[in-house]
C-alpha cells in the first residue's frame, strides 16, 4: 500500500502523526503559532522596509528563538529518543524556561 | 581501569575477606586521585600567574606596549564616569579635530572586566589601584585559562589529559607573550573566553542539554565583548556541525545544541554597538545561518521520516533539498549582487589570502604582528608542541567522536591562520597544547601500562616502555625550561622602559618614554595639540594627557595621510599644513644616539607610502637613491629637506656617538648625517629627552608682520 | 594715619598701573626724526596739527644716535621718520621693527633716494621701494607747475576703510618714488597710482616695471599686534606748501588726507578688542540657556559677542557698529555667516549647530582693511547623540513589539497548558 501521490503521502502522513502523545501536540500548536508570527513578521518587514532595523531584528529572532526553543523542549521529551537517562523531563522545561528567560531580556534590549 | 579489574576479579572469587578489602580499597584510591588532582591544578594556577610577571619583578608594575594604554585609559574612564557614560563616550582628545566615538568602536569586555574586578575588590575594601588591576588581569586569567582547559580536555578525553593540557598552557609561550602582566590587552581575556565557549559547546554536544546550549551561547557573548577573532568562533562551530553531518554523525544533540547557541549567541552579540547588525549582514556569518538553515531541514526531514514510509520519505527529501537548495542560491546570489551582503571585509580577506594586505592595503601590512609566521616563530613559541601536535591528530583520528572531530578541525585551522599572521599565533597555542596533551597522555598511558605490567610478560616491553617514559619526561623537561628562558628574555619587556648591557656588564635604564611623556604633561597647555606618527597615539593620550591627532586605532587612513605627508614635506610647507591642522607640538622618536632601531626614520618611508596613498605628488623614489634609502651625504635632496630629518638631527652635529667616529655619527643607520648644522625657522626645540630618545618640538606663530 | 598715607599710596600706585596698561593704547609720545632740524619749519602746519591734539613731539636731527628702547621699555610710542637718507649709526632696522613688534606705530616718508635702513625697514613691512633716482610719473594727472609730470594729482583712495574718513574726496598732490606692496592680507595701499602712472628713472624718464595701480604710493601694514607702519613715498605730501597748493579751483586736499593718515597710523581708531562671549544651548523645553561644556549634533546655540573700538580722541572704547563674520569650521567652514551688531556693539545670532560631530572652531573675525585684528577662537567639541537621545518608541515598529509582547504571552500560556494538561489517552511521558 504505497500510496505515492501526494493526498496519499500526506493522509499517511496524518494518520500516523495523531498517534502522538498530546504534550507533544501542544508543542506542535506552539511551534506553528511562533511561526506564522514569524512569517507575519517578515512580511511586514518586507513591506514597509527595515527602517528600524534593531526593533525588526528583535521581533524576528525572538520567534526564531521560541520556535527553535520549543522543538528543542520536543527532542528532549519525545519518549521516543533516549533523553530519559540523562536528562529527565522536568530537567528539559526547566533548561526551556531558563533559555526563554535569557531570549526574552535581550530581546527586550535589543527593541527599543 | 585497573583497579575495578581488580575488584571483579575479586568478586568472582568466593573470598569474602578479599571482597571487603577490594572495596574498602577503592574509595581511597578516589581520595588520593582527588587530591594529586586538586594540587596538581592549584600548583598550575599558580605558575600560570607567576610566570607572568617578570617585567614587574625587573621593573616596575607599569602598562606595556601601545594598545594597552588605550585600554587603560578607557578603563579609568569607565571606573569614573560610569558605564552608560563609557558606553556614550566621544573622545575629542584624540583624532583631533574629527574625534573619535569610543562606545562604539571598541570591544568593551575588557574594559567591563577589569572594571568589575576593581569593584569586587574595592568593595571588599582591598583598595586595589586600577593601574594594577589592569597590570595583572592577564595573568590573572591566564590562570583561568588554564583551568578551563583542564575542563576542556577532560571533556573531550580524560581526566589525565587535561592535567597535562593545563599544564602545557600555563607556559606556552605562544600564550604568554599576548598576557604578561602589563599586557593589559583584548587577546588576554580573549583566549580565557574562546576556551570557555569551547567547552560548553563540547559540553552541549555531549549532553544535549539546553542549559549548557545557553551557558555556551552567554559565553559566545563575552567573546563577542572581547575580542574581534569571535569570528573564529562563529565560523568552526558552523564547520563543526557540518562535518559531523557529512561524517553521518547527526544527532538531536547537535541540532540542540547548534540551534539553541547559534540563536542566542546572534542576538546576543548583536547587542555589542562595535559589532551592531554584522551577523546578519556581513558574509563573515553566512556560514553560521547556511547550517542553522541545513540542520532544520535535517531535523524536519528526520522528523517527517519518522512518519512516512521510505519510499515516500525518498520523493519528499528529494524535492526538499532541490527547492531549498535553489532558495538558498537565490537568496545568496541576490544578496550579494545588490550588495546586501556585503563582501569580505579587508582585514578577514587578507587572513584567507595573505598577499592581499601587501598589496591593497598599506596600513594593514606595515604593522610587524601581520607578517607571515617563520619556522623559527613556529619552534620558538611552541617547542615541542610543534611535532606532539601530529601525534595527537594522530590519536584523535584512531578514536573518531563528536569532540575529537571538534579538535581536529580547530587545530588544521588554526595551522592554517597562525600560517598568515604572527599575531594569530595565539590561537594555535591552545589547540596545540590540547592535542599536544592527547599524545602525551595516551603516549604515558601505554607505556605506563607496560611499566605496571606483571613481569611474566616479555622483558623488552617494560624496559621500552620504561625508556618511552623518560623519554618523555626529559621532553617535558626542556619544554618548561625553554618556556621559562623564552617568556624571561623575549616576551616580558614593557617597551615603554628599554634596558641595555654596558660593555661591563652593568644594565642601563632608558626610561626616556616616560620622562618625555611627563614633561609634556607638565609643560604644555591643557588643550595644546601635538603631532605625532600614529605608533604614540594611545601612549601620548593615556600619559601625556594632551589632544593628539592620529593614534593606533588607525581608523582614518586620509588623516594619517595628512600627518606622513607634513613629516615628509619640506620645513615651510609643513609649517602650513600643521597650522591648517592647528598643531602646536611636534614629537618625533630619534634612535641615532642610542641605537634604538624602531624610531621614526625607520618608520619614515611607512609614512611616505601612507601619505601617498591620498596625495599622488609624493612619491617614494624621491627620497631614495639608486632605490636605497640613506640619510648620509648620498641622500636624496627631498629627504634631507624632509621635516622629519631636520627634526630628528637638528643639532645632532654637535653630539660625538663614539669615540672613532666623527660628529653626528647615526649609530642605528651605520654613517655620518649628510645636512649639518642647519636652523629651524618655523619650530623651536622644546624638549630632548636624556638619550634624545623622544624630541620635542613647539610650532612658532605665525610672525608679526607676515 | 599711617594707614590713609598706605591707601593713598596704593592709590597713586594703581592709577600708574590703570594708565601704564591703556598706555598701550592711545600713548602719545612721539619721535620725530628731520634730516637736521632746521627741516621743522617745512612740516610746521603738520607737527602742530599733531601738538593740538596732544601728542608730545621729541624732535632729533638723523645725526645724533636715536634710543628707542632702555631696559624693555620703549621711550616713546610712534616714531616718524622724515629723514630719508637715515644711516644705521642714527638707528638700525632691527631697533625699529622690534619697536613695531612691541606693538607702537611708525610713519615712514621717502623721496627718490632712500637709504639702505630705510628700505630694509619697509621690505620687512612688505613694501618693495624702487630703485633710487626713480619717481612716479603720470602725464595725465599732473600739476602743471612741473614739467616733468612728476608732480600727481592722485586720488585713487582706499574705499571704505577707517584709515580714510568719509567725505573726503579731494586729490592729493604728490612726488615720490613709489613702492610695490605685497598681496598679504597684512599689506593694502592706502593711495596709489591712477592706472596711466608709471615709476620711471629720473634721468631719462625710462619707465621700471612698476605701473598703474600696483604702483604703490601710500601703504599700510597692519601687523598681528595692531602696530601700524605707514610709508609714504612722498615726504613732499606733509610739506606745508603742499598744504596749500590749489589745483583748479580747490584747495589740494593734502591736509586733510595726511591728517586722517596719521590719525590712524597713531591708533586713533580703527583698533577692535572682543569681549563677552557667550556661546550657550538654547533648550527649547524650558526656554532657558544652558552653557554646556560639550554641544551635541544640531543643537541650537545662540553665539553672542561684544565688539569695541577705540576711540582716540575721546580716549575710551566704543562700541563697534557694524558686521563680523562667523565660521564654524573643523578642517572646512561649515557655517558661515555675518552678524550685524545692534548700537551697543553686541553681536548676537542663533545658528544650529551641523549635523557632524567634531571638535569645531568658532572663529569671530573683522575683515575690511584697516580695522585691527579681531580674530575671536574658541573651540568646542560637538558630539554625537547619546544612545538615550534617539526617539522611545517608534511607530512604525508597533507592530515587532506586539510580536514580542504575543510571544512571551505565548509561551507563558504555552507552559501553564503544558504543564497542566492531562493526557486523556493516558500515554506515558
Amino acid at each position: 500500500m504505497s500510496d505515492l501521490s501526494f493526498t496519499g503521502i500526506v493522509k499517511s502522513f496524518f494518520d500516523s502523526y495523531s498517534k502522538t502523545p498530546q504534550k507533544l501536540k501542544i508543542i506542535d500548536l506552539f511551534l506553528i503559532y511562533t511561526f506564522l508570527t514569524g512569517v507575519i513578521v517578515f512580511g511586514y518587514c518586507c513591506l514597509v522596509g527595515t527602517f528600524p532595523f534593531n526593533s525588526f531584528l528583535a521581533a524576528f529572532i525572538s520567534c526564531v528563538g521560541c520556535f527553535v526553543l520549543a522543538a528543542c523542549l520536543r527532542i528532549q521529551i519525545n519518549p521516543i529518543n533516549n533523553f530519559n537517562k540523562t536528562i529527565s523531563p522536568e530537567r528539559a522545561f526547566t533548561d526551556f524556561l531558563l533559555c526563554n528567560l535569557i531570549l526574552h531580556l535581550v530581546v527586550f534590549n535589543f527593541l527599543g | 581501569m585497573k583497579k575495578s579489574e581488580k575488584s571483579s576479579t575479586a568478586t568472582v572469587g568466593a573470598s569474602s575477606n578479599v571482597q571487603v578489602e577490594a572495596i574498602k580499597e577503592t574509595p581511597n584510591k578516589d581520595n588520593q586521585e582527588f587530591l594529586i588532582k586538586v594540587l596538581i591544578l592549584s600548583v598550575i594556577y599558580v605558575l600560570a600567574f607567576s610566570t607572568r610577571l617578570f617585567s614587574v619583578l625587573r621593573y616596575e608594575s607599569v602598562i606595556h606596549e601601545f594598545d594597552p594604554y588605550f585600554n587603560y585609559r578607557s578603563t579609568i574612564h569607565l571606573v569614573k564616569e560610569g558605564f552608560y557614560s563609557f558606553l556614550n563616550w566621544f573622545d575629542e582628545r584624540s583624532w583631533y579635530p574629527l574625534g573619535r566615538i569610543v562606545g562604539g568602536t571598541i570591544y568593551p569586555g575588557l574594559m567591563a572586566t577589569a572594571s568589575v574586578v576593581h569593584w569586587a575588590l574595592n568593595s571588599l575594601n582591598l583598595t586595589v589601584d586600577i593601574r594594577n588591576v589592569c597590570v595583572l588581569l592577564s595573568p590573572w586569567f591566564a590562570s583561568n585559562t588554564a583551568m578551563v582547559t583542564y575542563k576542556f580536555a577532560k571533556e573531550i578525553r580524560d581526566t589525565q589529559t587535561g592535567l597535562v593540557a593545563a599544564a602545557m598552557i600555563a607556559i606556552v609561550p605562544g600564550y604568554i607573550s599576548r598576557s604578561v602582566a602589563g599586557s593589559f590587552d583584548n587577546e588576554g581575556i580573549a583566549i580565557f573566553a574562546l576556551i570557555f565557549t569551547y567547552y560548553c559547546w563540547i559540553k552541549a554536544v555531549n549532553t544535549g542539554s539546553l542549559m549548557w546550549a545557553a551557558i555556551c551561547s552567554l559565553a559566545y557573548f563575552y567573546m563577542a565583548s572581547a575580542w574581534g577573532g569571535y569570528v573564529f568562533i562563529i565560523n568552526l562551530i558552523p564547520l563543526h556541525a557540518f562535518f559531523l553531518l557529512l561524517t553521518g554523525r547527526y544527532s538531536h544533540r547537535l541540532y540542540i545544541a547548534y540551534s539553541t547557541m547559534f540563536v542566542m549567541g546572534t542576538i546576543l552579540s548583536m547587542q555589542i554597538n562595535f559589532i551592531s547588525f554584522q551577523p546578519v549582514q556581513s558574509s563573515e556569518h553566512l556560514a553560521a545561518i547556511g547550517i542553522f538553515g541545513l540542520l532544520q531541514l535535517f531535523a524536519g526531514l528526520q522528523w517527517f521520516k519518522s512518519h512516512l514510509t521510505n519510499e515516500a520519505f525518498k520523493k519528499l527529501q528529494r524535492f526538499a533539498i532541490l527547492s531549498v537548495l535553489s532558495i538558498a542560491g537565490a537568496i545568496l546570489v541576490i544578496g550579494t549582487a545588490t550588495g546586501y551582503i556585503s563582501p569580505f571585509n579587508g582585514r578577514f580577506y587578507s587572513l584567507l589570502d595573505p598577499t592581499y594586505a601587501r598589496d591593497n592595503i598599506p596600513i594593514i601590512a606595515s604593522v610587524s604582528e601581520h607578517q607571515p609566521t617563520t619556522w623559527a616563530s613556529y619552534f620558538f613559541d611552541l617547542h615541542i608542541l610543534v611535532f606532539l601536535f601530529p601525534a595527537g591528530l594522530y590519536f584523535c583520528f584512531r578514536k573518531l567522536t563528536d569532540s575529537n572531530i571538534f579538535l581536529i578541525l580547530y587545530g588544521v585551522t588554526s595551522i592554517y591562520f597562525s600560517g598568515v599572521m604572527v599575531r594569530l599565533m595565539l590561537v594555535l597555542a591552545p589547540v596545540a597544547c590540547v592535542l599536544a596533551a592527547v599524545a602525551v597522555s595516551a603516549t604515558l598511558t601505554t607505556y605506563m601500562k607496560k611499566l605496571k605490567a606483571p613481569s611474566s610478560d616479555q622483558n623488552n616491553t617494560k624496559e621500552s616502555g620504561g625508556v618511552m617514559v623518560a623519554v618523555l619526561t626529559v621532553l617535558l623537561i626542556l619544554y618548561a625550561f625553554h618556556c621559562t628562558w623564552v617568556t624571561s628574555e623575549a616576551y616580558s619587556s614593557p617597551s615603554i622602559v628599554l634596558s641595555a648591557k654596558q660593555g661591563d656588564g652593568s644594565r642601563v635604564i632608558f626610561d626616556d618614554f616616560r620622562e618625555a611623556y611627563r614633561w609634556i604633561g607638565q609643560n604644555t597647555a591643557d588643550d595644546a595639540r601635538i603631532m605625532s606618527w600614529w605608533d604614540y597615539g594611545y601612549q601620548l593620550s593615556a600619559m601625556a594627557n594632551r589632544t593628539i591627532l592620529v593614534d593606533n586605532n588607525t581608523w582614518n587612513n586620509s588623516h594619517i595621510a595628512q600627518v606622513g605627508k607634513a613629516f615628509a614635506s619640506s620645513e615651510e610647507d609643513a609649517y602650513y599644513q600643521m597650522k591648517a591642522l592647528d598643531v602646536d607640538y611636534v614629537l618625533v622618536i630619534f634612535g641615532g644616539l642610542t641605537g634604538y632601531s624602531s624610531d621614526d626614520i625607520n618608520k619614515f618611508l611607512w609614512m611616505v607610502r601612507i601619505g601617498g596613498s591620498c596625495d599622488p605628488t609624493l612619491k617614494e623614489e624621491d627620497y631614495l637613491t639608486d632605490k636605497q634609502y640613506r640619510i648620509d651625504k648620498g641622500a636624496s635632496p627631498t629627504m634631507l629637506n624632509s621635516l622629519i630629518y631636520k627634526l630628528s638631527y637638528y643639532r645632532f652635529s654637535e653630539v660625538h656617538t663614539d669615540y672613532q667616529r666623527p660628529a653626528g655619527f647615526d649609530r642605528v643607520r651605520g654613517v655620518e648625517i649628510g645636512y649639518k648644522g642647519f636652523d629651524l625657522t618655523y619650530l623651536e626645540e622644546a624638549f630632548t629627552s636624556v638619550h634624545w630618545l623622544v624630541r620635542v618640538y613647539r610650532v612658532k606663530d605665525f610672525e608679526n608682520r607676515a | 594715619m599711617m594707614m590713609i598715607k598706605s591707601i593713598f599710596v596704593s592709590f597713586i600706585i594703581a592709577s600708574v598701573l590703570l594708565t601704564s596698561v591703556f598706555a598701550e593704547v592711545g600713548g602719545k609720545r612721539t619721535l620725530v626724526v628731520l634730516e637736521n632740524l632746521s627741516q621743522k619749519n617745512l612740516y610746521s602746519t603738520f607737527f602742530k596739527t599733531l601738538e593740538k591734539k596732544g601728542y608730545e613731539l621729541d624732535f632729533q636731527p638723523a645725526t645724533t644716535e636715536v634710543v628707542l628702547e632702555k631696559y624693555g621699555d620703549f621711550n616713546y610710542d610712534h616714531l616718524v621718520l622724515f629723514a630719508p637718507t637715515l644711516e644705521s649709526k642714527t638707528i638700525t632696522s632691527n631697533a625699529v621693527l622690534n619697536f613695531i613688534d612691541g606693538g607702537n606705530n611708525v610713519l615712514i616718508a621717502g623721496s627718490n633716494k632712500i637709504s639702505e635702513t630705510i628700505r630694509d625697514i619697509a621690505q620687512e613691512c612688505g613694501m618693495d621701494i624702487e630703485e633710487d633716482n626713480t619717481l612716479v610719473y603720470d602725464h595725465f594727472n599732473y600739476d602743471k607747475s612741473q614739467p616733468d609730470h612728476s608732480l600727481l594729482v592722485a586720488d585713487q583712495f582706499i574705499q571704505d576703510s577707517p584709515i580714510i574718513l568719509q567725505g573726503l574726496d579731494k586729490p592729493v598732490i604728490y612726488k615720490g618714488i613709489g613702492h610695490k606692496i605685497r598681496s598679504n592680507p597684512l599689506n593694502f595701499a592706502v593711495l596709489t597710482g591712477s592706472s596711466t602712472a608709471y615709476s620711471g628713472k629720473k634721468t631719462n624718464g625710462a619707465s621700471t616695471k612698476l605701473m598703474g595701480k600696483s604702483c604703490g604710493l601710500v601703504s599700510s601694514l597692519q601687523a598681528r599686534n595692531n602696530a601700524r607702519v605707514t610709508f609714504s613715498g612722498s615726504i613732499e605730501l606733509f610739506t606745508d606748501k603742499s598744504f596749500g597748493t590749489t589745483l583748479e579751483k580747490n584747495q589740494s586736499g593734502n591736509k586733510e588726507f595726511v591728517e586722517n593718515l596719521v590719525s590712524w597710523t597713531f591708533q586713533e581708531r580703527g583698533i577692535l578688542r572682543s569681549s563677552q562671549l557667550e556661546l550657550v544651548k538654547i533648550s527649547t523645553e524650558s526656554n532657558s540657556t544652558v552653557a554646556p561644556d560639550v554641544f551635541t549634533i544640531k543643537d541650537e546655540v545662540s553665539y553672542s559677542l561684544k565688539v569695541e573700538e577705540y576711540d582716540g580722541v575721546k580716549n575710551e572704547w566704543v562700541p563697534y557698529v557694524s558686521q563680523i563674520q562667523l565660521e564654524v569650521i573643523m578642517l572646512d567652514p561649515y557655517i558661515r555667516t555675518f552678524i550685524k551688531g545692534d548700537s551697543k556693539g553686541i553681536y548676537k545670532i542663533n545658528i544650529k549647530l551641523p549635523d557632524v560631530y567634531g571638535v569645531f572652531t568658532f572663529e569671530a573675525t573683522v575683515q575690511k582693511p584697516g580695522y585691527g585684528q579681531l580674530e575671536h577662537i574658541i573651540r568646542k567639541p560637538i558630539v554625537p547623540f547619546r544612545h538615550d537621545s534617539y526617539e522611545r518608541f517608534i511607530p512604525a515598529a508597533f507592530p515587532y513589539y506586539a510580536a514580542c509582547f504575543s510571544m512571551i504571552i505565548g509561551t507563558f500560556i504555552f507552559s501553564i497548558i503544558f504543564l497542566f494538561n492531562k493526557d486523556p489517552k493516558h500515554i506515558q511521558i
